[in-house]
């Protein structure tokens, strides 16, 4: 049988179909407007050099949980992505769930927090931003809900500091960083940190994006621009496709002690299951996390393979670990309609069988 | 109808159509075989680079990121328009069959992929001109990322083509490091040595930055054999491609599954480490210049703002660390001397049934209790601030 039966007719048809929609689709553009995102109201609450702590309004018609839930997102990429737009917000579900939340957005570090390092991120913000929740609250510890890096930084956050935790959540979280499957893991090994830390200061956000996009290049930086074509004569989901390429493309720097540490000691050396991390005077022992855990995993994530999130099984100290694992990718687990009805539910749950 | 948006691409169209019609009926005809020269190159890609020339103009008061994202869309249609050209009508003439067209095809991807690796430009053939932006993606990212943070442009190498990375490899190159080794003589001595130093580090990323892209077009010539292997596979299913988009679609997991290969590997792994810390290096030596230049200007220099920050973060440390040494005395003397201690247990709240989910129940360890504080506080205080 012949493998191409593409007919001139057909393919001119292809053609010219696609360049009226380019051509209607250049004019949605130009009116699709400002591109807001992170929509549940919220207020700040604590803020610190370019740190900010916010608490989102609760939704006071749900039974509260009351132990609040603090996210700690990663400095990679902004926050938002969790209250994105109306229908895709994690923080919408979670506050649905009854939770009373609270984020740590980082900012965007500039050349004068080049020295800001592990320790200052951890010990530092994070545990400020626990200790104000605490005083508001009347209590002694909170539940965290850690993603992707937030997540690893929160592992080491509790394990110095399991006092102040009472359930912990991690989302798409790398913690064995070695597994054969680990891409970005593969490439950081021959990058000369010290040389790049030493000569960039703060690692540009171009570079991450960069790296991001290297992962699928032909999908992220091509595919995805053809398919969006045919979307183009839609307002609604233009709209919402920008959204998104904004929130892909906007990546803060990364102070550049931090970012040494975090690819030497993680991404090298694999130290978090090792117990050889050092934060300030520190050790991060994965033992010491004794509270219940629950990790969220997402099946075809390409940036947090499985395997890597799926090992902190065997190195935390609880008895009361649980799994929930998400058929999406790494974004996916935030913003698809499946993830919403799934997800933020099945945490709120969790969190209630044990506060 | 009339179509009122001002960026309609129907007078474009037409004309590709009228061109479109004609090139059939030659081809159909076959009387007279017409060559690669004679042929047009990219008439449906070309077009659309007109148009987007034309209407971009109208579009400059838009946000960047709109700009950036219909330059993206353009970008990709011409590659997939250059694209379609080929498959559909492969200039040569004569009676050819579609499979005679996408072999033709993938023959030309190949040589592009092998004219690309051996130069940081492969524009030769001017019919895969358009395709080859496809192609070029990871490297023209890279170009412009590396532009970000670089002194040079991203892509000031291709200034030297093809007296530059054509005549890098060999002997040209081998005198050019003996060149820019010989020892600095005079009172100018060290300044010579620096931008010999300097030059030298250009050279090894150029070369990095080489061995990189020729590593990707051979990743590029091996996807073509994959994406015929998926040819085969439709075939013998019975399941063909009947449209341009499948056969796009086909194309890029082609690329990808064998990209994905590649880059798992540890060869990629070291070239692509070698391409970074020899960006760094030639960008941290440019430091240094630039910072030695600012010196004779009296001017403050990198090296020492560097400092300043780090002494300023440190004297921040001390002051955070004293403030919550502060804190927890005051705590400790304002607390009440036999305060009973609150209850600090949550409200119980209804239970749910939480999604599926796995629970690994380990043996005797106990979760670890919180320690109570003693001092009762206020619920929900406003806003604090610590600077």
């Amino acid at each position: 049988m012949i493998p191409i039966q593409i007919r001139p007719d057909q393919a001119l048809e292809e053609l010219t179909n696609f360049s009226q929609k380019l051509g209607h689709g250049l004019q949605n553009l130009m009116e699709v407007g400002d591109i807001p995102a992170g929509v549940t109201p919220k207020e700040p609450v604590y803020h610190e050099d370019k740190m900010v702590l916010y608490r989102f309004q609760p939704d006071t018609k749900k039974v509260q949980n009351r132990i609040p839930l603090l996210i700690v997102y990663a400095l990679v990429n902004r926050p938002y992505m969790t209250d994105l737009q109306e229908n895709r917000s994690t923080v919408r579900g979670l506050l649905e769930a009854g939770l009373d939340v609270y984020l740590i957005d980082w900012g965007y570090p500039d050349r004068a927090d080049r020295y800001l390092d592990l320790d200052d991120y951890i010990n530092g913000y994070i545990n400020r931003c626990v200790n104000v929740i605490c005083r508001r609250h009347d209590i002694d510890a909170v539940n965290i809900l850690g993603i992707c890096q937030g997540g690893t930084f929160s592992l080491c956050y509790t394990a110095m500091h399991p006092e102040k935790v009472s359930n912990l959540v991690t989302m798409v979280t790398p913690v064995d960083f070695h597994t054969p499957d680990n891409m970005l893991s593969i490439w950081a090994r021959n990058i000369d940190i010290d040389l790049l830390v030493d000569t960039l200061g703060n690692i540009p956000g171009e570079l991450l994006n960069w790296t991001f996009l290297m992962l699928k290049p032909y999908q992220l930086a091509g595919q995805k621009y053809m398919n969006m074509v045919d979307l183009l004569d839609n307002p609604a989901q233009l709209k919402n496709f920008m959204r998104m390429e904004k929130w892909i493309f906007d990546s803060p720097d990364q102070a550049g002690e931090a970012y040494r540490q975090f690819i030497k000691d993680f991404y090298q050396a694999n130290k978090l299951i090792k117990g050889d991390v050092q934060i300030g005077d520190k050790t991060v022992d994965l033992g010491n996390i004794k509270m219940p855990v629950l990790n969220v995993y997402a099946m075809q994530d390409h940036l947090v393979p499985p395997s890597a999130s799926q090992a902190l099984k065997q190195h935390v100290g609880t008895d009361d670990y649980t799994e929930l694992s998400f058929p999406g990718g790494h974004i996916g687990i935030y913003v698809s309609g499946k993830a919403q009805k799934q997800v933020p539910p099945a945490i709120g749950a969790w969190l209630d069988e044990r506060s | 109808m009339t179509d009122s948006n001002p960026f309609s691409s129907e007078p474009w169209l037409d004309a590709q159509r009228k061109f479109w019609d004609a090139w059939m009926d030659m081809t159909r005809q076959a009387s007279t075989a017409a060559t690669k020269d004679q042929a047009v190159d990219n008439p449906w890609a070309d077009g659309l680079d007109q148009w987007w020339k034309a209407v971009s103009p109208m579009t400059s008061g838009t946000a960047p990121l709109l700009q950036d994202f219909f330059d993206k869309l353009v970008g990709m249609g011409k590659s997939y328009f250059s694209m379609a050209e080929h498959v559909s009508a492969t200039p040569g003439g004569g009676e050819q069959t579609a499979g005679d067209m996408v072999s033709d095809w993938l023959d030309r991807v190949r040589e592009a992929c092998n004219a690309w690796g051996t130069s940081l430009s492969a524009q030769q053939d001017p019919h895969m001109r358009d395709f080859m932006s496809f192609w070029n993606m990871p490297m023209d990212t890279w170009q412009r990322t590396a532009s970000s943070f670089s002194p040079m442009p991203g892509d000031f190498l291709k200034a030297l083509h093809p007296e530059g990375a054509d005549a890098m490899a060999g002997d040209m190159r081998m005198h050019l490091d003996r060149f820019l080794s010989m020892p600095g003589v005079g009172y100018s001595r060290e300044s010579q040595e620096q931008y010999q130093q300097l030059a030298r580090m250009v050279l090894d990323y150029q070369k990095a930055m080489q061995d990189y892209a020729i590593a990707l077009s051979k990743v590029g010539v091996k996807s073509t054999d994959r994406f015929q292997e998926k040819l085969n596979e439709s075939a013998s299913s019975d399941e063909p491609v009947t449209s341009l988009r499948e056969f796009y679609n086909i194309w890029v997991d082609a690329c990808e599954e064998v990209y994905g290969e590649y880059a798992m590997s540890g060869e990629y792994s070291e070239m692509y480490g070698e391409m970074v810390n020899a960006l760094m290096q030639v960008k941290r030596h440019s430091s240094l210049l630039v910072d030695e230049m600012l010196e004779s200007m009296n001017m403050p220099t990198h090296r020492e703002i560097n400092t300043l920050h780090q002494r300023l973060h440190e004297m921040r440390r001390g002051y955070r660390a004293l403030r919550e040494e502060i804190d927890q005395l005051r705590d400790e003397t304002e607390r009440p001397a036999a305060s009973p201690v609150a209850s600090k247990k949550a409200a119980p709240v209804k239970k749910r049934t939480p999604a599926k989910k796995r629970t690994t129940k380990k043996a005797a360890a106990q979760p670890a209790s919180p320690k109570k504080r003693t001092t009762k506080k206020t619920t929900a205080r406003k806003a604090t601030t610590r600077k």
